[in-house]
């Protein structure tokens, strides 16, 4: 796991060099890479984090045996909901909980939250696929983002109900709180965003981000620091649904300020080696693209390349034939296993897509475009395993293939791994042209999240098709609750 | 009051004993000289709400140019030309004399009817799917509630008339079937299938079954202790259940009436009174005689509400739905209806059985379902089949002094003593037909 996390840590420092240049020095980076270097063989066993404030008692569930196959199920990069130890908040009534929010109807919930979860309609304020988002570096907190991970694996009464009791847990006493608080109002916000056409009250998107617009400790950094998730949905917020520009642009800016590592310990956990606050980096693009500021965000780029081109003046481009015949072969595989995958879902129903009618909704989605959005193809595939109803499979023949494709999804999975390595060594030698590597890291990456979206896909069948539900017959305990007053 | 008259009618039943239904046939005597007339098919519900209540098996009778109220009439009359042990009096058309003595009469009231569809998706089926049939058809399924009623007649000679409701029986019909998208001639075929297809349990045959076994065990005057549901009320967090769910429509009081009425007469053959009491059918019948206005006076003096010795009433006191478990791909769905069950005996003025039935069921269903309908089309169903199985095991319970089958409705050993289910036997035996 070490070599997994060095060589991804590695190669998604790339990127935030290559995508933030303009807010480093060398110093800075050479300070990162020794700070990297001195706590990632330190961080091979997860780490908890702090206790946050709640409102409600919270419980640690081990939800497998703790074997970690994936990076999709390590809970250093907020993937634990397979392996590893959940937490879990008690909520007596998660209906109740869910319809204070949403008007959803429990009956039809599933089907409900799977249509507008996964829906093909990029929601503007988010900028992206919601599971691209929820899976985006922008967030620290491991423990914030599982919730979301958790919901897009299983859309459920049950599972938006932890994103809430998550999001509505408060600061106590004087003390800076983790980051875990703060991002899991981010969190419910994405979800929001994404459950619009239901959302009761849609100030609560503003209300929830202004709240969780604070400093927090992360990692156990010297100095507490701000999400960059609910800055740039601050920022992309402001501009979309306010209009207000200065606001936008104070949020933007305040979302790509840089960590400083001093004295962390749980490095693995930081955003850029997840690939950095992806939506950040969308939306300065689009900003500048579009000449907002009168060209402000577009001089930023401008200077940030040339920074960029000063640093790698002189240096190798990375051009290696090997490794993008490895890559090409990892993702064509990647994508004809999506889909076997997705004919083997076929006998799902279509979901029909989200609404988005209307003129204000058409001016939203214009305001969305000039800010950045993005749709991710390789993403938008696994999505749609996602989409689709999780097939239950009885036919032994088929199980035995779905089984058989779990086991080329973990290899595949262990070959996009690999990618990293070349890249990671290109790095190290600093060597090359980091603006070479750059789109090499990126589609890694992005080949990697995708993979991890159509992990979870198939995990859910493969575990659909033999978990048993509880006997029917026992049932005291809803009698009672009939019989009583 | 009617008590006066149940005096009289008892002090008539001297003619011999009469043996319940599904008695030894062996011992039974023919009536072969008994006489019948068919009186004709209702609605028990008012003029202006067939449409709202019964508007299926309206509309499959009304069908081309009411193709199927003839078929349905000659239907019956032939039923009961074949089945009944004695001569039948007068066809479908001919008007009975008043003058006559029309001995039994016949007549069928349609109580309460359910239409549920389980719409299947057009898009993505399999080829298994197509091959059954569900590229073009919805999963239908249809339960018709009926009485069948029997009257003993005394025409006008001399000293006025009486009609006695000599037994009326609930009856219920359910058919399943594929029934084409969108097609209201398939569905009528379906309904008037379920109502008198070639197969047993249709609404045809129960009637058939009960003409057979008329003829062997029916006494002329004997009038057993009606029992009648008399209301159904609903606890305000049930009724908002059953909206949340939309199941409102459907989970009415009639509903509640005709499951009960079935229920009670499946368990002792009870006479049982319609829960909704209209003139309707005693108009029907009045026209089929020589003398209609002096007929309808004497069927509008006959109340029948009053005849009822015991009344039951029902209070849906809580409405459960919730998933108790669930999977990545199905769901297991508990619901559960807990229902306050009150028996009044009329004669002694006073409640003889009190007590809360509750009954939970879990069912598997698979997630992912896009359609709402599916969903509701579940609920139905299986609120339905829980509803039936409480009131069904609730009443056969007394019946046999069963437990397991009283607990199966929720009622527990510590919730009525084997005493007190033993005189609520007691009495629900006096409802028996022919226990006079």
């Amino acid at each position: 796991m070490n070599k997994l996390i060095i060589k991804s840590c590695v190669a998604i420092l790339s990127i935030a060099l290559a995508g933030s240049a303009s807010a480093f020095n060398l110093g800075d980076l050479k300070a990162l890479g020794e700070q990297l270097k001195k706590s990632v063989p330190a961080n091979n066993q997860p780490k908890q984090n702090q206790q946050p404030s709640q409102q409600r008692e919270v419980s640690e569930t081990r939800t497998g045996d703790g074997r970690i196959r994936t990076v999709c199920e390590d809970p250093r990069w907020g993937f634990n909901t397979k392996d590893g130890t959940l937490k879990t908040f008690a909520v007596g009534d998660p209906e109740a909980l869910v319809q204070k929010y949403f008007d959803i109807d429990s009956t039809t919930a599933e089907v409900t939250l799977r249509r507008l979860l996964f829906s093909e309609d990029i929601n503007p304020i988010l900028g992206t696929s919601w599971p691209d988002a929820i899976m985006d570096g922008g967030i620290y907190s491991g423990e914030a983002r599982v919730r979301g991970v958790a919901l897009m694996k299983r859309p459920s009464i049950s599972n938006l109900a932890q994103v809430i009791a998550a999001a509505e847990q408060e600061k106590k006493g004087m003390t800076t709180p983790n980051i875990q608080l703060y991002e899991s109002k981010a969190i419910f916000v994405m979800v929001a965003l994404q459950l619009e056409p239901i959302l009761k009250d849609k100030s609560i998107i503003a209300s929830m981000l202004k709240d969780s617009r604070k400093k927090a400790k992360f990692a156990n950094l010297t100095k507490p620091l701000r999400s960059p998730m609910v800055y740039i949905l601050s920022a992309r917020n402001a501009l979309i649904a306010d209009n207000n520009l200065q606001a936008f642009d104070n949020f933007l800016t305040t979302s790509r300020e840089r960590v400083t590592f001093d004295n962390a310990t749980d490095v693995a956990m930081l955003s850029d080696l997840t690939g950095g606050c992806g939506i950040c980096a969308i939306t300065h693009k689009g900003a500048a693209e579009s000449g907002l500021a009168g060209g402000k965000y577009a001089e930023q780029r401008a200077q940030g390349e040339k920074f960029l081109a000063d640093m790698n003046q002189g240096k190798a481009q990375f051009n290696s034939a090997a490794w993008d015949r490895a890559f090409s072969r990892v993702d064509q595989e990647a994508a004809r296993l999506d889909a076997l995958v997705e004919e083997s879902f076929i006998q799902a129903k279509t979901q029909s897509r989200a609404a988005s009618a209307g003129a204000e909704a058409a001016r939203r989605s214009q305001k969305g475009r000039e800010i950045g959005m993005q749709e991710n193809p390789r993403v938008s595939r696994a999505t749609r395993l996602l989409r689709v109803k999780t097939p239950q499979i009885s036919d032994a023949k088929q199980k035995a293939a779905l089984v058989e494709a779990m086991e080329k999804r973990y290899g595949l999975l262990s070959q996009t791994d690999k990618l990293h390595g070349p890249l990671m060594a290109a790095w190290m030698s600093n060597d090359y042209d980091v603006r070479s590597l750059r789109p090499k890291i990126l589609s890694v990456w992005e080949l990697t999240k995708s993979q991890c979206l159509a992990t979870f896909a198939q995990e859910q069948a493969t575990e659909a098709s033999g978990a048993d539900l509880p006997d029917p017959s026992d049932h005291e305990v809803e009698l009672d609750e009939l019989r009583g007053g | 009051m009617s008590i006066s008259r149940r005096d009289f009618l008892k002090g008539l039943a001297s003619v011999g004993s009469v043996q319940a239904l599904g008695i030894d046939l062996a011992s039974a005597q023919p009536y072969g000289q008994m006489e019948v007339v068919w009186g004709g098919t209702g609605f028990n519900v008012q003029f202006d709400e067939i449409k709202v209540k019964l508007p299926a098996v309206d509309a499959a009778l009304e069908q081309e140019n009411q193709r199927g109220w003839s078929a349905w009439n000659d239907g019956v009359l032939n039923s009961l030309k074949s089945n009944f042990n004695g001569e039948v009096l007068y066809g479908d058309s001919q008007k009975i004399d008043s003058q006559s003595d029309p001995g039994l009469i016949f007549s069928l009231g349609f109580d309460y009817e359910n239409y549920i569809q389980i719409l299947v998706p057009e898009a993505h089926l399999d080829q298994d799917a197509i091959n059954a049939g569900l590229a073009d058809n919805d999963i239908s399924y249809y339960y018709l509630f009926s009485s069948i009623r029997i009257y003993s007649v005394e025409l006008p000679r001399g000293s006025g008339g009486q009609v006695t409701l000599v037994y009326s029986k609930p009856v219920k019909a359910a058919g399943e079937d594929l029934v084409k998208k969108n097609n209201d001639l398939d569905k009528s075929r379906f309904i008037l299938h379920t109502l008198m297809g070639d197969r047993p349990e249709t609404t045809l045959d129960k009637f058939s079954g009960l003409a057979s076994q008329m003829a062997i065990s029916e006494n002329y005057f004997d009038e057993p202790a009606h029992i009648q549901v008399r209301s159904v009320t609903y606890e305000p967090r049930a009724a908002q259940s059953f909206a949340d769910l939309k199941l409102d429509s459907v989970f009415n009081v009639n509903l509640f009436a005709s499951v009960t009425g079935v229920a009670v007469n499946e368990a002792f053959n009870s006479s049982v009174i319609p829960y909704v009491i209209t003139d309707y059918l005693n108009r029907t019948l009045a026209i089929r005689f020589s003398e209609e206005l002096e007929m309808g006076r004497i069927f509008d003096s006959m109340k029948e509400a009053e005849l009822a010795r015991y009344f039951i009433d029902l209070n849906v006191s809580k409405v459960l739905r919730k998933i108790s478990a669930e999977n990545a791909s199905k769901q297991q769905i508990a619901r559960g209806l807990a229902v306050d069950i009150s028996i009044f005996d009329v004669d002694n003025q006073a409640v003889v059985f009190d007590k809360k039935l509750v009954r939970v069921e879990k069912r598997e269903q698979v997630k992912g379902a896009t359609e709402e309908s599916w969903y509701r089309a579940n609920d139905s169903i299986a609120f339905y089949e829980l509803l039936e199985t409480m009131l069904a095991s609730f009443f056969s319970g007394v019946s046999t002094l069963d437990r397991k089958l009283l607990n199966d409705a929720g009622i527990r050993d510590k919730d009525a003593s084997n005493d007190e289910i033993k005189i609520l036997q007691g009495h629900l035996e006096k409802t028996r037909y022919g226990s006079a």
